[in-house]
């Protein structure tokens, strides 16, 4: 072969492999590129995974733990390596287990399906705790697995536990006050007229002690000398008096023991220790105890009438959410009264009524104060929301009540309001079976 | 001699009036007895029998207590004022702790009350002044000095009041400080023994109840004569110097302290009648006290000859209707009486004061 061939030859492989070589350098440089970003960004994504406070955990289809975040180490106190491999029941208190944890209950689980719910954990020291859990499926490479998303709720909830239970003795601190004063003008008057029986007898025991003296002293004694002496002893006021005031004396002492008894027993009736269990309540029963109760709120401002369904259905509930529930509607009705600027022109009256629809008991009480402005109507159940005086509302007590019902209860309230006129608020309370 | 007291009891509570009935019946011979439902029917009595004493619950529908007391104060100026309450809310009562003499506790024993009433008429008694007996009841405002009020004016508004300077203020001030003492004692506190010291009194009213207290007796003082503040100095003064004097005379004889503490406050309060009377007179007392100093003549005999009445008797009758305990107001009521030097040991608060005062006398 001729030289300049394989000059030629030589020229083009060596323009090729150059041309290799510079494609060669600019892919690798490009992959570098390429790696270095991809490395960025999962270092990102790694350090976000691992920096996020709600735990992030991965399964497989049969529930063995795959990845997990430090976030979960936190929560269930377990380290990463005594986790991975092995099976979620782990995490579960054995309540949750009584379903097979197959892939079916995790679909039923999934976000599609229930977006976040509230349940429980088990943590490494045997701790059942409350968390809130989002599972979504995910599939890779056409593998399918699960990815958790869970948060701690424990301490929220303690707290919220907390400020349910601080806004009840609130409530009950407030009562206490006016309570002492219902209480004290009964016994004011059932210790006087106690008293007062004491020297009654008194008088009628010395009274009578003389008669006694007389028939035993002188047998022979003439009946009309003796009869003289008995007109003597009964001739003063004083005797006489006694036998009026004496039966009146009594009657007014039982009808004020009554009084503080039946006080104390409304005190105690919504003081009910309050379980978290619900339990049959009697409607038209605890509306008669806050009435009791309250009597010092409302007995200076206002009548209350009510009209009691007879055949009212028992509710199942919990008891001292539900006094609450009336006790602030009632003492709501009542402010309202009070500060209605109409007021000295119309007597206050509050009405209170119980019937039955459906499955459902229903309670309203409605007052002739006010009224709520159509632009306050939205807010009146939110948080801190008041139109009351500095000093006179904190704004809790409507929100309470809606959470009670609706939340709690899985009730409904309404509230219909002409401003100036007066408001009704509507209770719908699921009936017990 | 005076006719019977006339006494009107005012209740919504038509059992309460009526077991209040009963128990008084046995009294019926003594008092002339009224009772009212309400504060209007109470008024139309009160216009009609003109009542020496007026006993009132608070809370009534249509007119409470305190606005009642306040139409009565109007109407009978120098009618003895009580509420009895149910109320264990201070705040909700300072309306009624300026209008009323004293505010007693639902449950209250009736002797209590009688006890009270007793006291207060006898005082009343032996202040033969018709005119001073209305000045001294009707008036609202406490004998404090013109500093010392404005000093808590200034206290009040401040947006948060201090409990320590607020303490200091009282304590250096008389009338402040025996109105301190009666709203503490006003047995509505629920305290059951008296207390004398005012720290303590301070404290257990709490600054929200007295800011309301003192708010409401603002317009009283401001219409009342001023009192000159060198007189309100030398009282003050004069009663600190015996009430120490006393007080180390009676942990010497190894009294107890609760009989000391009486000493104490009996002393400290012997010439607070001066005040009283400044509080009525203003400039004219005061320049019939300089007489008295100046020319050494007896400051009794000149005030029975100007007024009818003694300083000594128109303190006690107020501290009297401010419900002070009746051994404490009867040495304040004595005290310028003469009285053969004691020779013996002193047995009683008044021989105690007697003689740290005589002591004190004779050191001089």
């Amino acid at each position: 072969m001729p030289d300049g061939i394989y000059q030629r030859m030589f020229e083009r492989e060596r323009e090729a492999r150059k041309r290799a070589e510079e494609l060669l350098e600019s892919m690798s440089l490009e992959l570098f590129a390429a790696y270095t970003q991809l490395k960025k960004s999962s270092e990102e994504l790694f350090t976000i995974f691992r920096s996020v406070t709600d735990g992030i955990l991965t399964f497989d289809s049969t529930g063995i733990i795959e990845t997990l975040n430090p976030a979960v180490e936190r929560i269930f106190g377990y380290a990463n390596e005594e986790l991975v491999g092995r099976n979620i029941a782990m995490l579960l208190p054995n309540r949750e287990l009584e379903f097979p944890l197959d892939d079916s209950f995790w679909l039923n689980r999934c976000s599609e399906v229930q977006p976040k719910f509230s349940t429980q954990g088990l943590n490494a020291k045997g701790k059942v705790f409350e968390m809130e859990l989002s599972v979504s499926r995910a599939s890779q490479a056409g593998r399918e697995f699960y990815v958790w998303i869970v948060r701690n709720t424990q301490q929220i909830r303690s707290i919220e536990r907390k400020i349910a239970v601080s806004q009840r003795l609130e409530a009950i601190g407030q009562l206490a006050a006016g309570m002492s004063h219902e209480i004290n003008t009964p016994i004011q008057y059932v210790h006087e007229n106690t008293k007062f029986l004491r020297d009654a007898f008194e008088a009628m025991e010395s009274v009578l002690s003389q008669v006694e003296h007389h028939l035993s002293s002188d047998p022979t004694e003439e009946p009309s000398t003796l009869s003289n002496r008995f007109r003597e002893l009964f001739g003063g006021n004083r005797l006489a008096f006694f036998r009026t005031e004496v039966p009146r004396a009594i009657a007014e002492t039982i009808h004020g023991s009554n009084r503080v008894t039946s006080i104390v027993q409304a005190i105690k009736e919504f003081a009910h220790p309050g379980n978290n269990e619900k339990t049959a309540l009697d409607l038209n029963h605890a509306i008669a105890s806050a009435i009791t109760v309250s009597g010092n709120h409302w007995r200076s401002e206002c009548e209350i009438e009510t009209n009691l369904d007879p055949n009212l259905p028992m509710t199942l509930c919990h008891v001292a959410e539900i006094n609450q529930v009336i006790l602030n509607l009632l003492i709501n009705a009542c402010d309202a009264i009070v500060e209605n600027p109409m007021q000295a022109s119309r007597p206050g009256k509050i009405v209170i009524k119980t019937w039955h629809e459906a499955e459902f008991v229903k309670l309203s009480i409605s007052d002739n104060g006010m009224g709520i402005k159509r632009e306050n109507l939205d807010r009146i159940f939110t948080m801190f929301f008041t139109t009351k005086a500095v000093g006179k509302g904190t704004g809790q007590g409507l929100a309470m009540v809606h959470s009670i019902i609706v939340e709690h209860h899985g009730g409904n309230i309404d509230v219909v309001s002409q401003p100036g006129e007066g408001a009704t608020f509507i209770i719908s309370l699921p009936q017990s079976l | 001699m005076e006719s019977r007291p006339i006494i009107l009891f005012v209740d919504d509570d038509p059992m309460l009036l009526a077991s209040t009935r009963r128990r008084f019946a046995s009294l019926a011979d003594d008092w002339e007895l009224h009772f009212a439902e309400s504060g209007q029917m109470a008024l139309e009595i009160s216009d009609r029998v003109m009542p020496t004493a007026v006993v009132t619950d608070m809370r009534m529908p249509d007119m409470d207590g305190a606005v009642l007391l306040t139409e009565i104060q109007r109407r009978v100026p120098d009618s003895i004022r009580i509420i009895l309450s149910g109320q264990t809310n201070g705040e909700e009562l300072a309306q009624a702790h300026v209008v009323a003499h004293t505010i007693l506790r639902k449950p209250c024993e009736t002797e209590t009350i009688c006890n009270l009433l007793r006291q207060c008429f006898s005082m009343r008694q032996r202040l033969a002044n018709p005119t001073i007996r209305k000045l001294i009841a009707s008036n609202a405002s406490i004998p404090a000095s013109p500093t010392a009020i404005s000093e808590i004016l200034v206290l009040l508004r401040a947006p948060e009041m201090s409990i320590d300077h607020l303490t200091m203020v009282i304590r250096s001030d008389l009338g402040l400080y025996a109105y301190i003492i009666k709203l503490i004692n006003s047995s509505h506190y629920g305290m059951r023994s008296r207390i004398h010291d005012i720290d303590q009194a301070i404290m257990l009213l709490g600054v929200s109840a007295l800011r309301a207290i003192f708010c409401g007796l603002k317009l009283a003082n401001s219409l009342s004569p001023k009192i000159e503040e060198h007189l309100c100095a030398d009282v003050f003064d004069g009663g600190m110097r015996l009430a120490h004097r006393v007080l180390r005379l009676a942990n010497h004889h190894g009294k107890s302290k609760l009989f000391a503490d009486d000493c104490y406050i009996a002393a400290l309060f012997q010439d607070f009648g001066q005040l009283v009377f400044a509080a009525c007179f203003g400039n004219e007392y005061t320049q019939l006290l300089a007489r008295a100093k100046a020319s050494g003549e007896s400051l009794s005999k000149l005030e029975q000859v100007a007024y009818q009445c003694t300083h000594a008797v128109a303190g006690a009758y107020l501290l009297t209707l401010w419900s002070f305990s009746p051994q404490i107001v009867e040495c304040i009521c004595q005290h310028e009486d003469t009285v053969d030097a004691i020779s013996r040991e002193p047995r009683t608060v008044e021989e105690f004061v007697r003689h740290a005062s005589q002591n004190e006398v004779r050191s001089q």
